[in-house]
């Protein structure tokens, strides 16, 4: 039956008995034609591919008059074949087959040669692809649901803010890319969780606005991840275009005790909800009414099974049938969404903690630097006491000797400069000693009661000579009545002493020094002011530290033992200046207790 | 001629002060430990003792205390390089306290006066 060498004269070896029964055992449909492109073959298994029992009748039909193969463009891939020698294939062609079911095919054409290498016809192998090209299509509809939630989040990444996170969630939800209802709205539980009550809402409230914004989205031609940025970026705009719509959610408020609600069941199911003719249920009449619709898809939002809101989407302007695929994928997105409020709500409450957490941690970082000081502090009196006590005992003795030896060297000797030198460095040696313990941390004060006025003037009087010098006028301005104080005046004294020096010190052409003493509320004041050459703000803030100097001879102890003798006194020590115009340190000491009662 | 012991475990300052005070007419004697100084004073008789508070083995207000209920009377002058020790009322049982200096003259003044009392 299959001698296709019939046909053509020369000698040909037929397909065997074997080679047919080789052929109706593949399980793919099969059919060969001969050289003038009649089908001279077909096996059993093409009636199943084909879904057909007719196919025998195709026996002897040429396929370059058959209706169907010309309307499929086969006609011509079967010609070229006859013609190059060339098989070739084609996929996913679709027929629709006899009983009314589509189908998806695959064909893979060969042509068959003589012992000549001349065409004597050609075998074709048709396996049906339909499953094949339905599940690459849901798996292609998988990879853009999961590339929308994955845009989806990626955007939602970016921020923290709720209201930016529901308009990211809306607009994936609306817009052509993501699943591309026409409306989404968000409702939320209230605090008391009485009732849902609407927050935002995205997409036109109407055609006319519907058919301008998908214009100006189509003509941006936006992806979406660029709506979704867009939308996280431009928000007042996008405020601005959803006004219709933001109006309509404003409206919504759903009572969670309703009885016949559908979205209150879809909260009590915690279950999506596809909302069509199908569905069997119906909107509460009153939603419609705000809604424009009947249809609607319906998700809860839930977190840590808590249902915390609910999002409804609708394709009010198009009209089109809610999918129930759609629906399923919506509580996807709702579930992102709930993730992503919920850990907004959380970092909401985290940022509190934080800067709760920082205020303390400031203070802390305050006090830490204070402590240091102090330690810092501390630790140089302890060290330099140390040194100043080991250093004492050689300079008495070297002082001591100098001095014995000086006693007896007459003045013409050429040693006696040279001791007289050794005796006075170490005198010299032995003050700044003197300075250095004296502001020794165990530095005791002893206070009795006393009058400030007494002990300034005293301090004063020490430095009468060097005032006269240095032609300073001093101008006293002391209150009469100025309440007494518990002080230990001598060290006070000394105190004073070193502020006094200091101002002295900033006049080396002469000037005006000012010292006032009075009351105020619980204190008693002393200023102190020169009109000397002032002090630069970075020194100013340095001046009370230990070793802190700005003059070659001194040893920059002086207003650091004056501001511990005054600490010791619960008093407080401050200075102001001015460049070129002086100086003014401020002094205040608590009253004693009676005064404070009177 | 009144006789004057100093303690001190630094022998160059024993040293000053055997000169310095020899030159004043006092019969000086030195010792560098306090329990020497205990020692000496059980045997021999001193009108002032000159005494050093921070010194190895027993400090000088431990000597001072064990001093003054050998000695009763015995006026004794503290003299160290530490300013601290004058507020620890171990101190207060000495006639004066003096901080080290390579001025003398001071020293000398209250031993003066002490001696005359």
């Amino acid at each position: 039956m299959l001698n296709l060498a019939k046909n053509r004269d020369v000698p040909y070896e037929p397909i065997t008995k074997d080679s047919i029964v080789f052929l109706k055992d593949i399980p793919v449909g099969i059919f060969i034609t001969d050289s003038e492109g009649k089908i001279c073959y077909l096996n059993h298994f093409l009636n199943r591919v084909l879904k057909s029992d007719v196919i025998q009748e195709y026996l002897g039909v040429n396929i370059f008059d058959n209706e169907m193969i010309r309307a499929l463009g086969l006609d011509f891939e079967f010609r070229k074949t006859f013609e190059s020698h060339k098989g070739f294939s084609k996929e996913k062609i679709p027929y629709r087959a006899s009983d009314g079911s589509s189908l998806f095919l695959s064909l893979k054409v060969n042509p068959l040669k003589d012992k000549e290498e001349k065409i004597c016809g050609i075998i074709c192998l048709v396996e049906d692809q339909t499953e094949k090209v339905n599940l690459e299509c849901d798996l292609k509809e998988r990879v853009n649901q999961l590339s929308i939630i994955n845009e989806v989040s990626n955007v939602l990444s970016t921020t923290l803010r709720t209201e930016k996170i529901i308009k990211i969630i809306l607009t994936g939800v609306t817009a052509g890319e993501g699943l591309g209802f026409n409306r989404a709205f968000l409702l939320l539980k209230d605090e008391k969780g009485d009732e849902l009550q609407g927050k935002m809402a995205v997409g036109p409230s109407s055609l006319e606005e519907a058919n301008h914004i998908w214009k100006i989205l189509s003509e941006k031609n936006q992806s979406l991840k660029e709506i979704l940025s867009y939308c996280s970026d431009a928000e007042d705009e996008q405020k601005e275009k959803n006004k219709g719509v933001n109006r309509i959610v404003k409206d919504l408020r759903i009572p969670l005790d309703a009885k016949d609600n559908v979205v209150v069941e879809v909260i009590n199911g915690r279950k999506s909800l596809n909302l069509n003719d199908d569905s069997g249920k119906s909107l509460d009449p009153g939603l419609v009414e705000i809604l424009g619709t009947k249809d609607l898809a319906v998700a809860p939002l839930i977190c840590e099974e808590k249902v915390f809101g609910v999002i409804l989407a609708d394709n009010f302007i198009t009209k089109e049938r809610i999918k129930d695929e759609d629906v399923k994928f919506l509580q996807v997105l709702a579930n992102q969404a709930s993730r992503a409020i919920e850990n907004s709500r959380l970092y909401g409450r985290l940022a509190f903690q934080v800067e709760k957490l920082e205020g303390a941690n400031k203070s802390l970082e305050e006090n830490t630097k204070k402590m240091l000081k102090i330690e810092r502090f501390s630790t140089i009196g302890q060290v330099t006491s140390q040194v100043a006590h080991q250093l004492r005992n050689p300079l008495t003795i070297i002082g001591g000797f100098a001095n014995s030896i000086l006693k007896k060297t007459d003045g013409e000797n050429p040693n006696y400069k040279y001791l007289k030198i050794i005796s006075e460095e170490s005198e010299r040696a032995e003050k700044i000693l003197d300075q250095i313990q004296n502001y020794s941390p165990s530095l005791l004060v002893n206070p009795k009661k006393q009058n400030l006025n007494k002990t300034v003037e005293n301090a004063l009087r020490k430095l009468e000579d060097q005032i006269c010098l240095e032609k300073i006028e001093v101008e006293k301005d002391f209150q009469k009545d100025l309440p007494d104080l518990d002080l230990d005046s001598e060290q006070f004294e000394r105190a004073l002493l070193n502020v006094f020096k200091n101002a002295i010190l900033a006049m080396p052409q002469g000037g005006k020094l000012t010292v006032r003493t009075f009351s105020e509320s619980h204190w008693v004041k002393l200023k102190i002011a020169d009109s000397g050459v002032g002090i630069s703000p970075e020194v100013l803030l340095r001046i009370f530290d230990p070793f802190f100097t700005t003059r070659a001879k001194s040893n920059g102890l002086g207003l650091t033992l004056s501001q511990e003798i005054i600490k010791r006194h619960n008093g407080e020590i401050e200075a102001k200046s001015q460049k070129d115009k002086g100086s003014v340190f401020t002094i205040q000491l608590p009253l004693r207790k009676e005064e404070k009662n009177a | 001629m009144h006789k004057i012991l100093v303690v001190d475990d630094e022998p160059n300052m024993l040293e000053l002060y055997l000169k310095e005070l020899g030159e004043e007419g006092y019969e000086v004697k030195t010792v560098c430990c306090g329990e020497e100084a205990l020692k000496v004073a059980q045997t021999e008789k001193f009108d002032l003792v000159i005494l050093d508070i921070k010194m190895d083995k027993m400090d000088g207000l431990s000597t001072l205390s064990e001093l003054k209920k050998l000695k009763k009377g015995i006026p004794v002058i503290l003299n160290s390089a530490y300013t601290t020790y004058k507020s620890d009322f171990h101190s207060w049982l000495a006639d004066s306290y003096m901080v080290k200096s390579s001025n003398l003259s001071e020293l000398k003044n209250k031993i003066g006066d002490l001696i005359k009392v």
